[in-house]
């Protein structure tokens, strides 16, 4: 029937309308979001060390994932909470460029200190926003005992 | 022992940090997918890390390279583009599709299909 046909026509015209506007925020949702993470040296969520000693080579991977449609060049910062974290003194740091959706794994090497029973190493990452640094609020750390080699030549 | 913790800070210069912002503005809005969005990616990682080592002129020079690499990275597609591929695709299935497939079968029926269906008979 002609009436039928009309009904039909607009629930179409309107499921069209409705398709294009909900393809269109899911699209452009203009959010974004930085991860931090430390990794294992080889790359994987752990295991970490538990007990390491005094001075000991410390190797970690430090992962950077971009969630924003737009290239961001982000500086990661290392500190130590045996070093004083108040004033936040960074010990290590590394600048990279991370691809838009994309991720980039930086290389941690630093050493293990003495100066607490336990020591937790704090990494915080900083975006540049073409001035100055900005902190991103993302931060990830590691912990671990240190044990002193008293006696040892 | 005394307690060294970790390895030394390593600064890169403001010109090194304005080339890697440079690139980075530049491929905002360029397809990821694109090589010379990954190649001018890595280019910029690599400048920044021997800039990291004092290798300054070679930072910048890698930087030069990036930042051709980033001009020549094709744009992304707008999201309204792929809402409107994504409307053609379905007005092709719900309204072309169905016509396309009745005159088909009306050419099948009139042609080869009627023919056999003749010579049986």
């Amino acid at each position: 029937l002609m009436l039928d046909d009309e009904v039909h026509a607009i629930l179409t015209a309107l499921a069209i309308v409705v398709a294009v506007a909900a393809s269109y925020l899911a699209l452009a949702q203009p959010g974004g979001y930085l991860v931090l993470a430390v990794l294992s040296p080889e790359g994987a969520l752990g295991p970490y060390p538990e007990v390491v000693y005094e001075g000991q080579r410390l190797e970690f991977k430090v992962a950077i994932l971009n969630g924003y449609d737009k290239p961001v060049l982000v500086k990661v910062e290392a500190a130590s909470s045996c070093g004083g974290l108040a004033e936040w003194r960074p010990e290590w740091e590394r600048i990279a460029l991370v691809p838009a959706k994309g991720n980039v794994t930086l290389d941690y090497v630093g050493r293990a200190g003495g100066a607490c029973e336990r020591e937790t190493l704090y990494f915080r990452l900083y975006e540049f926003n073409g001035d100055q640094w900005v902190y991103t609020g993302r931060e990830a750390y590691i912990s671990y005992k240190v044990k002193t080699l008293g006696g040892l030549p | 022992l005394n307690a060294v913790v970790a390895a030394v800070i390593l600064i890169v210069s403001a010109q090194v940090l304005g080339g890697a912002w440079e690139v980075a503005v530049e491929l905002a809005g360029k397809d990821p997918r694109d090589p010379h969005y990954a190649r001018a990616v890595e280019l910029v990682n690599e400048a920044l890390e021997a800039a990291e080592e004092g290798d300054e002129d070679l930072a910048l020079a890698l930087l030069d390279q990036a930042r051709l690499e980033a001009g020549l990275a094709s744009p992304a597609l707008p999201a309204w583009t792929v809402a409107a591929s994504g409307i053609v695709l379905v007005g092709f299935v719900y309204y072309a599709l169905p016509r396309l497939w009745a005159l088909a079968w009306l050419w099948a029926r009139r042609g080869w299909l009627a023919r056999i269906r003749g010579g049986r008979g």
